[in-house]
C-alpha cells in the first residue's frame, strides 16, 4: 500500500480551528499513517479540490457532500461523521406573545433563515415548510441573515442573527439547529419565557468525510479505523473533541441527507 | 564662544544609539535570539492555539509595546517622585488576514497587525489636567511607541482610578 501522505482537506473560517486538525494529524501520525492538512476557504473550493485531487479526503458540510456526491455522479465513498453529526433537526421558534402556534400560522409572515447555504438554517426548514403546505416565494417572506457565505452555515453568525431579530421583533420566526437552540437557552442567549419552538424537521444527518471515487477504499477504510481509534478519556483527543464537538466517530451514512437532497431539487440550488 | 551647531558637530553616538541582535537556528526549526548578555529561543511567529505555552513572537512584540507604555510612565513617575501608586495596562491586538498565515486556500491577502489599543489604569494623586500632561510626556519618551505611531493605528488610552 501507498506510503503517502494521505491528503485532507478542510474548510477554515477561524485560525483556532486549525489546532483541532493539529492534534488530529499528529495521532495520525503516532499511529504510523501520516496525514497533510490542506485548508480551504470555502467549500466550494474544497469540493474543487477533492475533484481536482489536490486532496484525497474532505471533512464536508452536508451540502458539500450533495455537491460532491452529484459531481462524481454518486460515486464518491462515504466516510465516517461526529455522533453528534447524526439525527438534527431544526427548530422553528416564534414569540410566545404572537399567537402562532403552529407552521400554518406563518402563512404570511416573515421568517429570518441563516446563510443562503446553510442546510440546517434555510435550505431544509424551506423545503420543510413546502411539505406542509407552505411555498418558498409566495406563502411567507424569507429574511435572511448571510453570515459566512461560502461555509454552508458552520459559522453560527446567521443564525444568532435571526434569532436575535426575532427578539427585536424584526422577523415573525425564526430558524435554527435544535444544538443551537438547547445551549442558547442554557446560556442565556435566548429567553426561554419569550421565545417558544412551534415545529421541528424531521433529523436529517450533519458533516461527513468524503473520499474521490479514484482515492484506494482499502487505504480509506485503514485511516477510518485509525479514526475511530481516537478516545475521549484521552486527555490530547479529548481537547480536539470538544473543540469539534464529539465525544467519538461514528460510521457514516448517506440516509441522512435524503431531506437535503429533496430541497435542492426544491429549490435547484446546486444547477448541476 | 558660540555653542555647537548639532548638525555639524554632533557625533553620531550622540543622536543615533546602535543595538544588534544576532538570530540563529541549528534545529531549521526554531529561532534563537541572542541579545548582548542572555539568550532566548523562539519556535512559532504565533499561536493560535490558547494553551500553547512557548512564547511566540507576536507574544514578545504585545509584551514589548505593552511593558514599554507601562515602563516609560513608571520611569517618569520614580523622577517625579513616585506618583503612581498603581498601574496596570491591557493591550488588544487585532491581526488581519490571520488565514492566509496558515495557507488556507482562497486567502491570498498579507497578514498584518491592523490595529493595537493600549489602555492604562493609573491610580496617581494628580488633578485631571496634570494627570493628562503627566501621561502623555511621560508616552513621548516610548521609542517603541513613538516607532510604532508613525506606521499603524495604535491608540493609548489612559484611565485614572479613584
Amino acid at each position: 500500500m501507498s506510503k503517502e501522505k494521505i491528503k485532507v482537506g478542510a474548510v477554515i473560517y477561524d485560525p483556532r480551528v486549525t489546532v483541532i486538525w493539529g492534534i488530529i494529524a499528529d495521532f495520525f501520525k503516532e499511529e504510523g499513517l501520516e496525514i497533510e492538512c490542506v485548508f480551504y476557504k470555502d467549500y466550494e473550493g474544497q469540493v474543487d479540490g477533492l475533484m481536482n485531487r489536490e486532496i484525497d479526503i474532505a471533512w464536508n458540510s452536508p451540502l458539500a457532500w450533495l455537491d460532491t456526491y452529484l459531481r462524481t455522479d454518486g460515486q464518491c465513498q462515504m466516510g465516517s461523521m461526529r455522533d453528534t453529526d447524526r439525527d438534527r433537526q431544526t427548530v422553528f421558534v416564534v414569540r410566545k406573545d404572537s399567537g402562532i402556534a403552529n407552521l400554518e400560522g406563518l402563512r404570511g409572515k416573515t421568517i429570518g433563515f441563516g446563510a443562503i447555504d446553510s442546510p440546517q438554517a434555510r435550505l431544509i426548514p424551506i423545503h420543510h415548510l413546502h411539505k406542509k403546505g407552505l411555498e418558498y416565494g409566495a406563502d411567507y417572506t424569507e429574511r435572511r441573515f448571510d453570515i459566512g457565505v461560502g461555509l454552508h452555515g458552520d459559522h453560527v453568525g446567521g443564525e444568532l442573527d435571526a434569532m436575535k431579530a426575532l427578539m427585536a421583533g424584526t422577523v415573525d420566526a425564526s430558524v435554527t439547529l435544535d444544538l443551537n437552540w438547547e445551549a442558547w437557552k442554557k446560556d442565556g442567549t435566548v429567553d426561554e419565557n419569550q421565545l417558544v419552538c412551534i415545529d421541528t424537521t424531521a433529523a436529517y444527518d450533519h458533516c461527513i468525510f468524503t473520499a474521490h471515487p479514484d482515492f484506494q477504499t482499502e487505504r480509506f477504510l485503514e485511516w477510518q479505523k485509525v479514526l475511530h481509534r481516537m478516545d475521549y478519556t484521552n486527555e490530547a483527543h479529548r481537547k480536539m473533541m470538544d473543540m469539534e464537538g464529539l465525544k467519538e466517530w461514528v460510521e457514516g451514512r448517506i440516509t441522512g441527507f435524503q431531506q437535503l437532497r429533496e430541497a435542492n431539487d426544491y429549490l435547484k440550488f446546486l444547477n448541476k | 564662544m558660540n555653542r555647537a551647531n548639532d548638525k555639524l558637530n554632533a557625533p553620531y553616538e550622540s543622536k543615533v544609539f546602535d543595538i544588534r541582535f544576532r538570530g540563529t537556528s541549528n534545529d531549521l526549526s526554531s529561532v534563537k535570539i541572542y541579545t548582548s548578555k542572555n539568550r532566548f529561543q523562539i519556535e512559532k511567529q504565533i499561536s493560535f492555539d490558547p494553551e500553547s505555552e512557548p512564547i511566540s513572537s507576536m507574544e514578545y512584540f504585545a509584551g514589548s509595546v505593552l511593558s514599554s507604555i507601562l515602563l516609560t510612565l513608571l520611569e517618569q513617575s520614580k523622577k517625579r517622585g513616585s506618583i503612581i501608586e498603581e498601574i496596570e495596562g491591557v493591550l488588544n491586538l487585532s491581526l488581519e488576514n490571520p488565514l492566509s498565515l496558515l495557507g488556507v486556500k482562497g486567502y491570498e491577502e498579507e497578514p498584518f497587525i491592523s490595529k493595537m489599543t493600549v489602555t492604562v489604569y493609573l491610580y496617581a494623586d494628580l488633578e485631571d489636567k496634570a494627570f493628562d500632561e503627566f501621561c502623555l510626556g511621560a508616552l513621548a519618551k516610548s521609542p517603541i511607541y513613538n516607532t510604532l505611531k508613525r506606521s499603524m493605528e495604535l491608540e493609548v488610552v489612559f484611565k485614572k482610578l479613584t
